[in-house]
């Protein structure tokens, strides 16, 4: 009798789990076993997919959009998990040493995620603008020699862009490396310094190792989310120049929406699949055999 | 007392976050002449045209009723959804749940499979309608939720559960009497940065509302931007628009953004 009541409370558990499963299949699980079997196809999404094999990833590995696109992605990874999560650090690590305005500090800093992309990319755009932007403001203060092309020209474009996600994304790593470095353990940071390390020497040995864990994860899903890189670029750019600023995200989008190929874009967006596999792996190697407690 | 050198790079990074912000309230308030003129300053003519221009070219109460729908919904399913998983994972001992919480470990970090998705709903009927953005929208946002959702039950005392159980309370009952009002504050969290997301969001909306109709402000903003593109003072005040509902959200909570935040950090 105790044992089967036992048993009508397990599967009770599954209830309460399925309404939400079945938005996650839904959303996920589905997408996920269609986003391996759909690059093998030609579809345009009204009649039945046509398996044709390898043809769309021939068709890829020719196509030098899709090359430019990747580099893209990489420059992109390479910049977000440099120079914004350094600055980030920096900030966090100044943050921890003055007594008055931290909470205002962080609401500033993050203030910029709440901006809508679309606005966000809006008055970026504006500020590039070279007729209205600050360049026409330098112009009248005297300097004019230091125009910023901004994103009409190609070799620009991408950083421009990525300034621009930047000012919108920095906030968050600033909460999440403070709070991380606010769990630090005080005493070693006092210790060091009355053993006479420097400003620099205590960051790098004392603090850095504490938050180690929480920076290699903040890096780990900037570097994820790079591969994703989307929403700003296809507001400023739509992936122009000349496909200057196409990422694999911007590519498949616009393949599928207005090309209608199902089959093609999948076999890009595999690429980003990929990529990201090939960070998972690395960072279960950080965590297995370099022992990093992540 | 001594002034603390930090502030100055604080305060530098602060200007850097908030002048783009600043603009884009400045600029909404003067007239397209004075923006010209003057783009980086106060106006010196404070005027609202350009605000009920904007509400009237850009549709904004269509669109403002689009993203309410959408907002509201997809918050209410999150929370239910992914509220009653993490009960069910916390406290009952339902088997197969730890190989289910690393099931979706792993699916989080995944990408979210656009084109899947986007062909799903053609075949489906479901572009142009609400539904249709939030379905995927609830189903991406589960994993994480339940993960948030899970590290706070965890903390709940399982004595309390015991307690009311030995009271005949029912597995539901318990949900809503015990587990809803001790977990208020990780439900508030989600809450709020699913209403931010959701606001936010145009991956899949643009690409799902095509119709003019159906756009939510986000998406139908840029249609805005690429009518109107040469009018600054319009396209700021439309941008003030769009935004200033998950500005009040977050001057009003504030702590419970950053906090929200921290936690999440410290958890993962």
């Amino acid at each position: 009798m105790t044992k089967k009541r036992f048993q009508l409370k397990n599967w009770a558990g599954w209830l309460l789990i399925v309404p939400g499963l079945a938005f996650h299949l839904y959303a996920v699980t589905v997408p996920a076993a269609l986003g391996l079997y759909l690059p093998f196809t030609e579809w345009n999404g009204l009649d039945v997919p046509k398996f044709i094999g390898f043809d769309n990833f021939i068709e890829a590995f020719q196509d030098k959009i899709v090359g430019m696109a990747l580099l893209n992605n990489v420059k992109w990874m390479l910049f977000w998990i440099t120079v914004p999560i350094i600055l980030a650090f920096f900030l966090a690590y100044l943050l921890t040493k003055v007594k008055k305005g931290q909470t205002a500090y962080q609401s500033i800093f993050f203030s910029t995620s709440i901006i809508t992309v679309t606005v966000a990319g809006q008055i970026w755009f504006w500020l590039y603008n070279p007729f209205s932007g600050v360049n026409f403001y330098m112009d009248k203060v005297g300097l004019g020699f230091i125009e910023w092309p901004g994103l009409t020209i190609p070799s620009f474009s991408l950083v421009s862009v990525l300034i621009a996600d930047m000012w919108r994304g920095f906030g968050g790593n600033v909460i999440w490396l403070l709070a991380a470095m606010s769990q630090n353990d005080k005493s070693l940071e006092e210790a060091a310094r009355i053993d006479g390390a420097g400003r620099f020497r205590i960051i790098w040995n004392v603090i850095l190792p504490q938050i180690r864990p929480t920076l290699v994860v903040v890096t780990m899903l900037t570097a994820l989310g790079s591969f994703g890189a989307f929403e700003m670029v296809y507001v400023m750019t739509g992936g122009g120049p000349a496909h200057a600023t196409e990422t694999l995200s911007t590519y498949y989008y616009s393949l599928s929406t207005e090309g209608r190929r199902a089959g093609y874009g999948s076999a890009i967006a595999l690429f980003q699949i990929f990529a990201a596999l090939i960070l998972i792996v690395f960072y279960g190697y950080l965590r297995k055999k370099k022992g990093w407690d992540v | 007392m001594k002034f603390n050198w930090r502030h100055i790079p604080l305060a530098v990074i602060s200007v850097f976050a908030l002048f783009p912000m600043f603009l884009l309230f400045m600029n909404a308030f003067k007239k397209k002449s004075e923006i010209s003129k003057n783009p980086l300053g106060l106006p010196k003519h404070w005027s609202f045209d350009n605000f009920s221009k904007a509400w009237e070219q850009g549709n904004y109460d269509v669109a403002y009723l689009n993203t309410l729908i959408i907002t509201c919904l997809t918050v209410l399913f999150v929370c239910i959804v992914c509220g009653l998983a993490a009960y069910g994972m916390t406290f009952l001992k339902t088997p197969g749940s730890g190989w289910f919480l690393g099931y979706l470990f792993v699916s989080m970090s995944m990408p979210l499979g656009f084109i899947p998705i986007f062909f799903m709903s053609i075949k489906l009927n479901l572009i142009n309608t609400h539904m249709g953005v939030i379905i995927p929208s609830v189903g991406g946002a589960f994993a994480f939720n339940v993960f948030l959702l899970r590290a706070f039950m965890l903390g709940i005392p399982k004595d309390l559960l015991e307690a009311a159980k030995v009271d005949g309370s029912s597995t539901f009952k318990t949900f809503l009497a015990i587990i809803l009002p001790l977990a208020k504050p990780a439900f508030i969290v989600v809450a709020i940065f699913t209403t931010l997301g959701s606001w936010n969001e145009i991956f899949l909306s643009n690409a799902i509302l095509q119709a003019d109709t159906m756009k939510t402000v986000s998406v139908a903003y840029l249609n805005f931007t690429s009518k109107y593109g040469t009018n600054w003072g319009l396209m700021a005040a439309g941008g003030v628009m769009t935004v200033i509902p998950m500005v009040v959200l977050f001057l009003t909570m504030t702590k419970k953004f950053v906090h929200g935040l921290q936690e999440g950090g410290v958890k993962f």
